[in-house]
């Protein structure tokens, strides 16, 4: 087992001549994840922004997802346990995508140099990639616990009190540019990478990817900073009340 | 520029024929930036320890944090500041550290062959810092972030409620392990690396301290969930010392 392992090591295949297959069953999950998380954040910031139509319609949501048609006034365990499962991808993808960061001074000067000498703005955007994951290892978790161990404080009064009296808001303001500069990047590459939407062109269907690209961080940026602005609204009207929750008003 | 660059890529050297010393500068700092949280961490460890002599006991300790003798009542901005430079220290440990990481396959590969072929503790020592830093990029933020943001929350009442009702156990429970044996290993690798004591001798050292110190952890835990348990019906309401005691 060891003398098969050296031989591998040493010629780079294995002991049938075969290179290992791993590598790019890793790229493989990498993509899979990532294609994931880009999916649910869209998904996601859509929903917190209901906020922006009024607190009830966002209520509403939030109380959707805690089954409120199967469980009577919803059950917010069910929201912990979807967040965990996220929590889980979001950190195998880090796993998996810490593999492409220039990890030595030798691998960054390489970088650096390859990307002067290309001029390419492909090769620039890796290490936006880089940036915005490394600062998401520490600000995507902090996130993340909240929502998984207090599901319940979710809503348009318990998310207002959070943004703004607990203090959440610089934390959400970070992570808000780097997700969606991270999301819009890799769906753009991964279209690259896989070929997807090539047609006959790629030239030309790159130019078309690239603006949509542009498009969908701009996008979700102003839209994420409107409803962040909203919440810290309710929060700052909502202090005197912290830890209130919000009652629908019926009908 | 870009050909003085060029040549240092291929050649390894740089102009005048030297080696760039920053691969040996970041080591350095990584070696500080690590001892700091080392030392920060066995004092921090200690302090909120001290629920273990009872609430009056943290909550004096918190208070002295708060530097209540010059303001009064004590100011939770002061613990702010202090995670917040503790987060900074923290990230760029992280940033120094990772450069250490087997981050290719072919690397983890020449890693596991190297660790099985050699047997030697130590080696195996590397994956056991690489795997509870890794642990610690997303809880040691959850924690600094929220005692960052929310520093007034810290007493025997308040954090029992945090780990009781917010919930926050598992990931201390994870943290605590984590830290400890990161810590631990950290420094006993500076002392090898730097040659400071006996390696024999810094082990066993080490070791003590390590259940020591996961042994207080444990304790303290267990002491704040308890407070938490019986406390959660008046979650939120902070602790108040009995002046007639």
């Amino acid at each position: 087992m060891l003398e098969n392992d050296s031989i591998e090591l040493l010629t780079g295949k294995d002991s049938n001549k075969k290179k290992s297959r791993i590598p790019a069953r890793l790229d493989y999950w990498q993509s899979a994840t990532g294609l994931f998380l880009a999916i649910f954040m869209i998904a996601h910031m859509l929903f917190v922004s209901t906020i922006l139509i009024s607190k009830e319609a966002m209520y509403r949501v939030t109380k959707f997802f805690e089954l409120n048609f199967l469980f009577e006034g919803g059950n917010p365990w069910i929201v912990s346990v979807f967040v965990a499962i996220i929590f889980a991808i979001f950190v195998i993808h880090a796993l998996l995508a810490l593999r492409k960061f220039p990890i030595s001074y030798k691998q960054y000067k390489h970088y650096q140099i390859h990307a002067k000498l290309l001029k390419h703005r492909d090769s620039k955007m890796w290490m936006t990639q880089v940036k915005t994951g490394f600062i998401m290892f520490f600000l995507g978790s902090v996130h993340l616990y909240i929502m998984m161990t207090q599901p319940e404080s979710i809503g348009p009064y318990g998310s207002g009190d959070r943004v703004y009296s607990d203090l959440m808001w610089p934390l959400y303001l970070i992570l808000l540019l780097a997700v969606e500069v991270h999301a819009a990047i890799g769906l753009y590459r991964l279209s690259v990478k896989w070929g997807w939407f090539e047609g006959e062109d790629p030239k030309k269907s790159r130019i078309k990817l690239k603006k949509f690209k542009v498009g969908l961080s701009i996008f979700m940026i102003a839209l994420g900073l409107l409803t962040l602005m909203t919440y810290m609204k309710i929060g700052y009207e909502h202090q005197d009340e912290y830890g209130k929750r919000y009652i629908m008003e019926s009908k | 520029m870009l050909k003085d660059h060029l040549i240092e890529l291929l050649t390894k050297k740089d102009k005048n024929k030297k080696k760039s010393k920053i691969p040996a500068k970041l080591d350095l700092f990584q070696s500080i930036t690590g001892l700091i949280l080392v030392v920060f961490i066995m004092f921090h460890l200690i302090f909120e320890s001290s629920i273990l002599l009872g609430k009056d006991a943290m909550y004096t300790l918190t208070k002295a944090f708060e530097l209540s003798f010059i303001f009064e009542g004590g100011e939770p901005l002061v613990i702010s500041i202090l995670a917040f430079i503790v987060f900074v220290i923290f990230i760029v440990h992280a940033f120094l550290a990772m450069r250490k990481f087997p981050s290719s396959y072919r690397q983890y590969f020449s890693y596991t062959i190297h660790a099985k072929m050699l047997k030697h503790e130590d080696t195996n020592l590397w994956l056991l810092q690489i795997s509870t830093g890794f642990i610690m990029f997303f809880l040691g933020s959850v924690h600094l972030y929220t005692m960052m943001s929310q520093p007034e929350n810290i007493g025997p009442f308040a954090s029992a409620d945090r780990f009781y009702s917010d919930v926050a156990w598992p990931m201390y429970l994870m943290l605590l392990i984590s830290v400890v044996l990161h810590a631990s290993v950290g420094l006993y690798r500076l002392i090898v690396k730097w040659g400071w004591i006996d390696r024999k001798k810094s082990k066993i050292i080490i070791q003590i301290a390590t259940v020591f110190y996961l042994t207080i952890g444990l304790f303290s835990l267990v002491t704040y969930m308890k407070i938490g348990y019986e406390h959660q019906d008046e979650y939120g309401k902070r602790y108040v010392v009995d002046e007639k005691k």
